[in-house]
């Protein structure tokens, strides 16, 4: 994301020297340690696979093996499974499936709050109506119905998350919009007749984006956190895929026996939630000028 | 503000109908028969076409949808939200008996989460930098362990190991105030951790927010204490978007507390809406969602009536 | 509100081995002498067993199978003719005495002075309208299929009932003995009516939904003064860590269904007993009328195909027994054992008969499973790697039970993974796995009339011996046209404290009328 865009309600982009002040001022010891996380999260699920000598869904081994045994690093699963092979793919999934999920919640919000917040009438009504309705439907219905007409799966789950997640956008959207229609440099483009298309995309879209931007990795952490409560509900990715909401699934099933099972996808889900959720405030910090 | 609460009432009695009408629609585009999930237990005995039919008719499958969806739309406008597809007790009925379970979790994390917030909340928003920072550590670990883990480290640690609180289980408080309540700790406790850490991240960055404002500095230069400052003014101001998550929060844990609701074995909406879902107990499930769309409508307009109170500069068009 | 109690000891020692063995030991005997002791009546305070049920009964419909939880609570309620020891053999109940010189025609003698749960006395009369219930097809009973060959009901007085089969019936009392064969009320056939009133020595006393349900001893049941127990407070733990949980914790006395991973924790306790017993089969089942597995060798080549050790050892933590056989247990005196590892872990053979069959190369199809039970789940995450190693490179199809059963009976699947029982331990059970119309438990458009006229051959035959020789002749044509593929049995467990005596958990497919039992119960 480029500094250079332009911030927030009617104020103008800071001067970069203010930006980076602010930065450091946002960037303490423990955020600096979390964004480290989050870089290592992201550096072992896209390249964890090529350091891991295990595939996670072949057994390779006794069922439960301890960690360091026969090449372990973490043990096995309860199929003689390499568990850090199935963490690393399991967390490469996960935050796939963040992402896509994030992304579509994103643009979809964005463009109903956009258009819902430019157009006002009856496409406000709609538009914003329709973000109600998601609102207040119960999320694991939701989800419930989903997976039951379409099956589980990687797909139904980033479409699920991803409407599940679009009315932020939408409102935030909106918010913004409602602001920048009474600004004077839309006016202005608006006298000079753009069509409104070009208008909406070219000038007031970069000035609602970044509290948008911001949203984007609170809406990962928020979505790890939901896959997997819905793989744990047997709702999420299908097996055999790893996944770290499947794992921990499981290994709650073996919690009196062997806690690791449960414990060590757990620990990657929280690790993983807790940097994408400093790197969120990191930036909000940074780029909001109101903080 | 009176025309406002009627309109927003009246958007949302539309919004509810919305809700009710795609749950309908998607319930019976879903597959599985209600009829052969009855008709099949887990052991041997053959499910023959008549007895489908039969019990079909039974439940008024038989009838075209439209017929359905109207009668079913004319059962909850008399408050008649039919019977249930696997006990053939009225839809109510069960709400009556799960809701309060649901309830007295979500009432009780609610509490102790909102205090608990607000109390740590405070403390980091003027406590310093140490304060701070411990907050924001905590805070942020708080929201970002699953509730069932944290559930089940719960059950470890509590039932398992030190046997101090019984691993899960449900007594109806009029039958057993005692059991009720030392049940419904570990359940709380488990939903409260990450509603406190919510709550105690607005309430800080409120109440930081707050405290730079100009009138504040007044307070201060016409020698009101610190604590009085703080008490009086910011706190008092801070509170409005406190308010706001609050009842957000409670509106969205009450459609989303089966993932406890599981663990403690606590027989709540939750437990009973994927029960229903996978019994494909059409009137259960509509009945739970109408009643959990309906609260958590409600508690939006409640809330932003009481931001309304709370915060004078806001004003309803 | 605390109550604080030491922590139990972890680790697993011989001495406590032997207790536990010791334990077993004692439960044994005292159900074994239980129901003739006589009453000594609860003399130290009420005596109410706190049980942890996997489930929630769904509402009780008069004969049907609705599955183990609703089993285990109508084996309380209710009571047929005849029920099971705890060896699982036919003793009697209503019916003090029967008589039956050709398997064909059965005369029973009710016991004097029966009465329902609701005050109504029960006659010979009651006992016809509930047989005739239960053959009636439209009626799909649990013991349904069985009772077909029922041709009149007479009752020449109040206390002698006549059954007469058009040909006679081997497996009659077995199935007569099944919980969901007992004496029903006229009440209990009205349209909506909530099969809850029977003639069982527990009566319902309370029922809340989610939560739990209360029964009392029914002190006009017959042999209500041997009845130890003044009820059992049931609390619904649908959940297998939280089930097992609530008994480590002593929140309850007892449970059902001990989760397989949670064996060993339950073994480890010293004050905890786990009752064990072999119950039902785990399967693939084929839709033969989807390409490749119409043809016997695919699925022969499938069935050799399944490492059911690793299955058994990641499934059910070991808790199983792999079956490469016709699944009639090794219990059985109609075990064949020549046939018992007849579709053995051979990936070479399945390779070749793949071969035969015209896929060298294998090819792609899809497992139906379900996502609401791990253990379905799991083991088609064990059969897909199996497969995978001969070539067959499978797709898993995993939606929740209710579509999954929908799917099965429309036959919308290539293959699917099964867990069943049969009714009654004799192998006439097989009629189910095998004959009748189209249900989500068998081979979807499986037929075999050589295998068929094996079943009722096998039914009509009273002589023991010919019996022997014509299931052994159907195991062949089983092993032969191998219409599923067997993985493996798998345990089922009730585990309880050391506080409750005399429950046993009955063997084999019996294991979900253990109720029955508890008449002999007692909780110190």
């Amino acid at each position: 994301m480029s500094s250079a865009v332009p911030v927030g309600d009617q104020t103008p982009a800071p001067p970069r020297s203010r930006s980076t002040a602010r930065l450091r001022r946002a960037l303490n010891p423990w955020r600096l340690t979390a964004l480290v996380i989050a870089a290592l999260v992201t550096v072992a699920a896209v390249l964890g696979p090529l350091l891991i000598p295990f595939d996670p869904l072949t057994p390779a081994g006794e069922p439960f093996a301890p960690s360091g045994t026969g090449g372990h690093l973490l043990g096995t699963d309860s199929f003689g499974r390499d568990v850090a092979a199935r963490l690393v793919y399991g967390l490469r999934t996960e935050l796939l499936i963040a992402l896509c999920a994030t992304a579509l919640a994103a643009v979809t919000g964005t463009v109903l709050g956009l258009l819902g917040g430019w157009f006002g009438r009856w496409v406000e009504l709609v538009t914003m109506r329709v973000t109600d309705v998601v609102l207040a439907f119960p999320t694991i219905v939701f989800a419930l119905l989903a997976v039951a007409i379409f099956g589980a799966g990687t797909t139904t789950l980033i479409v699920v998350l991803g409407v599940l997640f679009a009315p932020t956008y939408a409102r935030l959207a909106y918010g913004q919009v409602l602001s920048v229609r009474r600004a004077e440099y839309v006016d202005a483009e608006i006298a000079f007749g753009s069509p409104t298309l070009r208008l909406l995309r070219r000038t007031v879209l970069p000035n609602i984006l970044a509290p948008i931007l911001v949203q984007l990795s609170l809406t990962i952490a928020a979505a790890v956190l939901l896959e997997s409560g819905l793989s744990f509900l047997g709702l999420g990715v299908l097996p055999p895929e790893p996944s770290l909401g499947l794992m921990i699934a499981d290994g709650q099933r073996y919690l009196g026996s062997e806690p690791g099972q449960l414990l060590v996808p757990a620990a990657a889900v929280v690790l993983t939630i807790l940097a994408f959720g400093a790197l969120g405030d990191t930036l909000r910090d940074w780029l909001d000028p109101r903080r | 503000m009176l025309r406002y609460a009627l309109r927003r009432c009246a958007v949302g009695v539309g919004l509810a109908w919305v809700v009710l009408t795609l749950i309908f629609l998607s319930l019976h585009a879903v597959p599985g028969d209600p009829a052969e999930v009855i008709l099949s237990g887990e052991g041997a005995g053959a499910v023959t076409q008549e007895a489908v039919a039969q019990v079909r008719a039974e439940l008024g499958l038989d009838r075209p949808l439209g017929v359905q969806y109207l009668q079913y739309l004319g059962g909850v406008l008399t408050g008649d939200l039919g019977t249930s597809f696997t006990d053939r007790a009225p839809v109510t009925e069960h709400l009556a008996d799960r809701l309060p379970a649901t309830a007295s979790i979500v009432l009780v994390a609610a509490v102790i989460g909102i205090s608990a917030g607000i109390v740590i909340g405070s403390w980091a928003g003027r406590g310093g930098r140490v304060a701070d920072a411990v907050v924001g550590i905590g805070t942020g670990l708080g929201v970002s362990v699953p509730v069932y883990v944290l559930g089940s480290l719960l059950v470890l640690v509590f039932a398992l190991t030190l046997r101090a609180l019984p691993a899960g289980g449900y007594r109806a408080f009029a039958d057993d105030p005692a059991g009720h309540l030392e049940r419904l700790i570990l359940p709380s406790l488990a939903v409260a951790v990450a509603f406190a850490c919510v709550v105690a991240r607005m309430t800080r960055s409120a109440v930081v927010e707050t405290a730079r404002q100009d009138w504040v500095r007044t307070g201060r230069a016409v020698g009101m204490t610190r604590a009085g400052v703080f008490r009086v003014h910011v706190l008092r101001n801070a509170l409005a978007p406190v308010v706001t998550v609050s009842g957000l929060e409670i509106g969205t844990l009450l459609g989303s507390t089966v993932l406890v609701e599981r663990i403690f074995n606590w027989p709540g909406t939750g437990s009973l809406l994927v029960d229903a879902v996978a019994q494909r107990d059409y009137p259960v499930v509509q009945g739970i969602v109408l009643a959990v769309a309906v609260a958590f409508i409600a508690l939006n307009i409640v809330v932003d009536l009481v931001y309304g109170v709370l915060d004078p500069r806001v004003v309803h068009r | 509100m605390r109550v604080h109690s030491p922590t139990p000891p972890a680790g697993l020692s011989r001495r406590s081995l032997l207790q536990l063995a010791g334990a077993l030991a004692g439960a044994v005997t005292l159900s074994a002498c239980g129901s003739g002791s006589g009453g000594t009546g609860s003399g130290s305070g009420a005596q109410t067993l706190n049980f942890g049920l996997s489930g929630e009964p769904a509402t009780l419909r008069p004969g049907a199978d609705q599955g183990a939880a609703s089993l285990f609570v109508v084996s309380l309620l209710h009571r047929g003719l005849v029920a099971y020891d705890t060896d699982g053999e036919v003793v009697p109940a209503l019916a003090s005495e029967w008589d039956s010189a050709d398997d064909q025609t059965f005369t029973f003698t009710l016991r004097p002075g029966l009465t329902f749960q609701d005050g109504t006395p029960l006659t010979s009369a009651d006992v016809a309208r509930t047989l005739e219930f239960l053959a009636d097809p439209a009626n799909s009973a649990r013991i349904g299929s069985a009772v077909q060959s029922l041709d009149a009901v007479e009752t020449p007085d109040e206390t002698t009932v006549v059954v007469r089969h058009s040909e006679p019936n081997a497996a009659f009392l077995d199935y007569l003995a099944d919980p969901s064969a007992g004496v029903l009320p006229e009440s209990a056939f009205a349209a909506d009516a909530v099969n809850t009133v029977g003639a069982g020595p527990f009566r319902m006393a309370g029922d809340s939904s989610g939560v739990g349900m209360s029964l009392e001893r029914f002190d006009g049941y017959y042999d209500a003064d041997a009845v130890q127990l003044d009820g059992v407070e049931i609390s619904y733990y649908p959940d297998g860590n939280a089930r097992t949980n609530a008994l480590l914790s002593g929140e309850v006395d007892i449970i059902d269904y001990v989760p397989w991973e949670s064996f060993d924790q339950v073994e480890s306790d010293p004050d905890l007993t786990l009752d064990a017993q072999s119950g039902l089969v785990m399967y693939l089942a084929f839709n033969v009328d989807e390409a490749p597995f119409g043809d016997a060798r695919v699925r022969r080549a499938v069935a050799h195909a399944i490492n059911r050790d690793n299955a058994v050892a990641s499934v059910f933590s070991g808790n199983a027994r792999p079956v490469a056989g016709p699944p009639v247990a090794a219990e059985s005196p109609f075990h064949e054992a020549s046939l018992a590892d007849a579709w053995a872990y051979d990936p070479d053979r399945a390779r070749e008969l793949l071969a035969e069959a015209g896929f060298p190369d294998g090819f792609a199809a899809t497992l139906l499973t379900t996502s609401q039970y791990a253990f379905h789940q799991d083991l088609a995450v064990s059969v897909q790697a199996d497969l995978a190693a001969v070539g067959v490179d499978v797709t898993l199809d995993n939606p929740d039970y209710a579509t999954r059963i929908q799917q099965g009976n429309a036959g919308a699947y290539q293959m699917a993974v099964n867990g069943n029982g049969g009714i009654v331990n004799d192998p006439a059970f097989l009629s189910d796995f095998l004959v009748g119309p189209a249900n989500y438990k068998r081979s979807f458009g499986f037929t075999d009339p050589e295998i068929e006229a094996s079943l009722a051959e096998g039914l009509r035959t009273t002589d023991e011996t010919a019996r022997q020789e014509v299931y052994r002749r159907l195991q062949q044509q089983i092993v032969d046209a191998t219409p599923f593929a067997m993985v493996s049995d798998r345990a089922q467990a009730f585990a309880y404290s050391s506080r409750v005596q005399g429950f046993a958990n009955l063997p084999g497919f019996l294991t979900f009328h253990s109720g029955y039992t508890a008449t002999a119960t007692t909780v110190a």
